[in-house]
């Protein structure tokens, strides 16, 4: 293994832990189809079932993490990884509102959020690490499906909860390919004397 | 702990290809533990296990025994001296490769 591999490794591990991103994706797509309000899901019992929902998505977070601590690792950043990784989310999270914002005030022909999220996500991973060919595809893709001249008519509401669900399913689909890269480099969840185990030192 | 005398130019304990695959990932952390070394390296077990013993012996890793969800997990990370010993060895590295990429005739 070379140099930049092993030094990668560690930065590599954070950001391919892609079955994180499922329930992450699907507490997008909860809030764009509940914030609809379609026909059948103008009831008040659809906010209740989001709501369970939301709460299964953080429990199936929180196993996920434990599945990925204890088959691949655990480890602590560096302090500057740690700082470099909170100022991202934290401009990223800024910028996205920033978009909702305007999509919501403001009456433009493309979908602010579904394009500022994909060039947020696309810039974290760049800064993070080598970025794979799929996150060029996938976050490229939901770039060009943000500027596709369909969302001047479907309102502000439209362009941001629609926009949610695509970005819900853009996470997902990057999530699953995550986790494929990620056992490419690290290898299977368990194998010949891999996952699992610790046996010291 | 001074620098090894058993070379001039390279540290032989940390330029043993599975130590230098382990500080060199310790490196960009604060700390790992031993199922995340050993993914990132590719290292068996036991070799793992040899080689942490041997680090931590001339204090280049601390490791720490812990329990987590009541499962015991090793804790690893490099002392300050672990730090700048490999930070120096993979500079010799490099001056070594530039060395020998120089034209014959200089």
């Amino acid at each position: 293994m070379d140099r930049k591999s092993l030094e990668a490794a560690a930065a590599d591990y954070s950001y391919l832990k892609g079955l994180l991103s499922i329930p992450t994706g699907v507490l997008f797509i909860i809030a764009g189809v509940t914030n609809m309000r379609w026909g059948p899901l103008d009831h008040a019992w659809v906010t209740w079932a989001a709501g369970g929902l939301m709460i299964v998505a953080g429990a199936v977070y929180l196993w996920v993490t434990r599945y990925y601590a204890e088959n691949y690792g655990r480890i602590t950043p560096s302090s500057r990884a740690r700082t470099r990784a909170g100022t991202g989310a934290a401009v990223g999270a800024a910028l996205v509102a920033g978009a909702v914002n305007l999509d919501w005030r403001v009456v433009l022909p493309l979908s602010a959020t579904t394009v500022v999220f994909a060039l947020v996500m696309y810039v974290s991973y760049a800064i993070g690490m080598r970025p794979r060919p799929h996150h060029v595809a996938v976050w490229g893709t939901l770039a060009v499906a943000g500027v596709l001249p369909i969302w001047g008519d479907v309102g502000a509401t439209g362009r941001i909860n629609v926009g949610l669900m695509l970005v819900g399913v853009a996470t997902i689909v990057t999530g699953l390919l995550d986790h494929a890269a990620l056992q490419r480099a690290f290898g299977p969840t368990q194998g010949p004397d891999l996952g699992g185990g610790d046996v010291g030192a | 702990m001074s620098a090894p005398s058993d070379g001039p130019i390279l540290d032989r304990l940390i330029h043993e290809p599975g130590r230098l695959a382990l500080m060199t990932v310790l490196s960009t952390v604060e700390s790992a533990d031993f199922v995340f070394l050993q993914r990132a390296t590719g290292l068996t077990k036991g070799n793992l296990s040899s080689h942490l013993t041997k680090l931590a012996e001339a204090e280049l890793v601390t490791i720490e025994k812990r329990f987590v969800h009541r499962k015991p997990n090793t804790n690893v990370a490099l002392t300050t001296t672990g730090r700048e010993r490999i930070a120096q060895h993979w500079e010799q590295l490099d001056s070594l490769r530039n060395f020998s990429a120089r034209p014959r005739s200089e």
